[in-house]
């Protein structure tokens, strides 16, 4: 090559290789901006996914206590244990160490182990720490432990219904448990570590800790022995008196306060099987309606003597059936009762003289206490699944004056158990009818919430709830209870028995029996209301009025109400 | 005017220059490999914290299991069931007949004072209630319950005892 100069072809040889190389730099260049800069913040956080593992913290659910400082249910951790079969290096090892602390036959477990060939699979739950512990320390391979937080109940089934149960998720399904769920579930946290190649925790590596909240505990107005005392009470009642179920609420009239909700039949919250066929588990004393018998004529009285239409002496002529409204009524027995008073109508439990009083009202004005004691509308206690009760104004469709006549006296009126003491309840509380509370508190991790008492409105006036609490002490100081009356206390009650209708109307024979009632009179501390559906002896008087008198005179004792030293006269009336 | 040559270094020189030289290289190797080292301990005790943290995390976590566990034990021993159970399996209790109010200052008391009298009350159920259709009112009442009333005389102080013994037992 004379002079050393490159010839043109290769020249253009270098110029091509050269732009070649100058694109592919720059090609390079642009794919590592595009790397580095536009996209760095996905593949920062692919790098990351590759070896950061996020561990949820599930949150401890809160406990659910009673008005006494009692837990009817908490949230306590076990552990599970699964196994794999692949991993596990040492059988008869393993199969030892895991019978031996779980309580179990070896052979079980080595089955359960050989049977765990395609997944991790659980063999225990609910393994407590000493057990746990002793595997954990034993550190054996195919085997993994893991949190399994538990809901427990200290105090056994004690009104399972109210409280409701959780699902295998922890969050609530029924009850309280269902409708306070959010303040009882709390808030799951996070933590976030570096794993390396076979999954284990970088020690060195970044964490980051997002702690979880704990659930709020609820305590409720229900009070563990009142409830104990009204669950076994119930219990006995509707296996003596053979009824098919039964319930039993008390309440605190001044504030409206659920001191116990017990029904039968209910389900147990600490069975491993789960609930059964036939077990109720909705509060049935809010979420179910039945007529209540003639324990409404004290809401008919109460509009009565309210209105003016009537006093505690007004006569009334009984000749055993009542025309008033268009339809003929019969009292209960049959009888006619001649000239008796409005008193008297309440402690003979007319129905003639009641329909005479509501038809004395007129329908409008009827209606309107009706509505002013609650009925027809939900009250507003903080359960799921509330039912509102139903019956017919005089401007519905299908209303006519038979209805006045049945509805005075109880009959062709749904109603809740729970709209039942609440009503009556205001009569204890000075005629204002309080709204139904079960939440007293509701202590949250940064403060506590105290649920106040709460006035609806004024149902009727103070003096027509002192003059209708006199006279259910009248029907309570009647002949046929003396055999049953604990001596020395004042108490006020009404007896109720309602048909149960079927497909050709109220000949069915069924009864649903009940009885409320107020103790001790003048200053009521409880309302009770016992209720037994179909029992064999069909009044309410009969079968319900000794339940009444068994948990009242517990409660008597419990909140240490001393006897009257002397007998009590009533002035003659 | 001739220029000296400059001095040649002598041997001596060229040697202690070495040397210095090797003085400064084997420092700066003994630097690094001071810093080497000292960054491994210190990687080594973050290391063998984290681990510590990491077993003493979990030691946590068993303790405070092993703590709420215990917390239900005990809400558990505490419930009515339980104690009811405990009467009357282990100390062989029955419920009591009677409930007998007891006027510790002999002061006229009325239902609704707040003076507390001793109350020895379990209360037996009722051996029968009525078995019949009988109404409320006139001849055919409810048969009385077997429970004796409360204010009945009674033997309270015993009963007492015997409960005091009985929540004893149960909390030792």
């Amino acid at each position: 090559m004379a002079g050393g100069g490159l010839d043109q072809a290769s020249r253009w040889r270098l110029l091509c290789i050269g732009a070649v190389l100058t694109i592919f730099g720059a090609l390079v260049a642009q794919r590592l901006y595009w790397y580095q800069v536009t996209d760095h913040e996905t593949f920062t956080a692919l790098a990351s996914e590759e070896h950061a593992e996020r561990l949820a913290l599930p949150p401890v659910r809160g406990e659910i206590i009673d008005s006494t400082g009692h837990p009817l249910a908490m949230s306590v951790r076990y552990s599970a244990i699964d196994v794999y079969r692949p991993e596990v290096f040492d059988m008869e090892k393993t199969s030892r160490v895991l019978a031996d602390s779980l309580g179990l036959q070896v052979d079980d477990v080595r089955a359960k182990i050989l049977a765990a060939d395609k997944q991790w699979t659980s063999i225990a739950t609910r393994v407590p720490a000493s057990a746990s512990s002793q595997i954990e320390a034993a550190g054996l391979r195919g085997v993994r432990l893991r949190p399994s937080p538990t809901r427990e109940y200290p105090e056994g089934s004690t009104a399972a219904q109210a409280m409701g149960f959780v699902g295998v998720d922890g969050h609530g399904l029924s009850g309280l448990e269902l409708t306070f769920d959010q303040e009882l579930a709390g808030q799951a946290g996070v933590v976030i570590t570096e794993r390396d190649t076979i999954g284990d925790e970088i020690a060195i590596g970044r964490k980051a800790l997002v702690p979880a909240v704990p659930g709020s505990d609820l305590v409720l107005t229900i009070d563990r022995y009142v409830q104990h005392v009204a669950e076994r009470e119930i219990a006995a009642a509707v296996q003596q008196n053979k009824a098919v179920g039964g319930q039993i609420l008390v309440m605190d009239p001044a504030t409206g306060a659920i001191l116990a909700m017990a029904s039968v039949p209910t389900y147990s919250l600490t069975s491993d099987a789960g609930i059964a066929a036939g077990q109720v588990i909705n509060p049935v004393a809010v979420t179910d309606t039945y007529e209540p018998g003639s324990v409404m004529k004290l809401v008919t009285m109460s509009g009565a003597i309210e209105d003016g239409t009537v006093t505690p002496n007004t006569h009334y002529l009984d000749r055993g059936i009542g025309l008033d409204n268009g339809v003929p009524i019969h009292n209960w027995d049959g009888g006619a009762y001649g000239d008796v008073t409005i008193r008297e109508i309440l402690i003979h439990s007319l129905n003639t003289g009641t329909q005479w009083v509501a038809s004395k009202m007129g329908a409008e004005r009827y209606y309107h206490y009706v509505d002013l004691f609650g009925f027809g509308q939900p009250t507003g206690v903080r359960l799921n699944g509330e039912a509102a009760g139903a019956f017919r104004h005089p401007d519905d469709v299908g209303w006519s004056r038979a209805d006045l006549a049945t509805n005075s006296y109880g009959q062709s009126i749904s109603v809740t158990p729970l709209q039942m003491i609440t009503a009556v309840a205001a009569l204890g509380n000075g005629g204002v009818l309080m709204q139904p509370q079960i939440v007293r508190e509701i202590r949250r991790p940064g403060g506590t919430e105290t649920v106040q008492p709460k006035q609806v409105r004024q149902a009727v006036s103070a003096q027509t709830a002192a003059t209708m609490l006199d006279m259910m002490e009248s029907v309570w100081d009647q002949e046929a209870f003396d055999q049953i009356r604990p001596k020395g206390y004042r108490l006020a009650a009404k007896s109720g028995t309602a048909d149960i209708p079927g497909p050709g109307g109220y000949g069915t024979g069924k009864t649903i029996a009940s009885f409320i009632g107020f103790g001790p009179i003048p200053n009521p501390r409880f309302v009770i209301l016992v209720r037994l559906d179909e029992p064999e002896a069909i009044y309410g008087g009969v079968v319900a009025a000794p339940v009444f008198r068994n948990v009242a005179a517990d409660l008597l004792a419990y909140y240490h109400v001393p006897p009257l030293s002397t007998p009590f006269k009533r002035a003659p009336q | 005017m001739g220029l000296a040559a400059p001095a040649l270094p002598t041997r001596e020189t060229i040697r202690a220059r070495s040397s210095l030289a090797a003085s400064w290289v084997g420092l700066a190797i003994l630097f690094a490999t001071a810093a080497v080292s000292m960054y491994l301990v210190q990687v080594s005790s973050v290391a063998t914290a984290g681990y510590e943290l990491q077993r003493l995390e979990q030691e946590r976590d068993g303790w405070i299991a092993k703590n709420q566990q215990l917390q239900f034990q005990l809400a558990e021993r505490r419930s009515l069931t339980w104690v009811e159970s405990q009467a009357a399996q282990r100390l062989g209790m029955v419920r009591a007949d009677e409930l007998q109010p007891l006027n510790a200052s002999g002061a006229d008391v009325t239902p609704t004072g707040q003076r507390i009298l001793a109350s020895s009350r379990g209360g037996s159920r009722p051996s029968a209630t009525a078995t019949s259709a009988a109404p409320p009112t006139g001849a055919s009442a409810p048969r009385p319950p077997a429970r004796p009333e409360p204010g009945s005389p009674g033997a309270a102080l015993p009963v007492l005892q015997s409960w005091l013994a009985m929540l004893t037992g149960i909390l030792h």
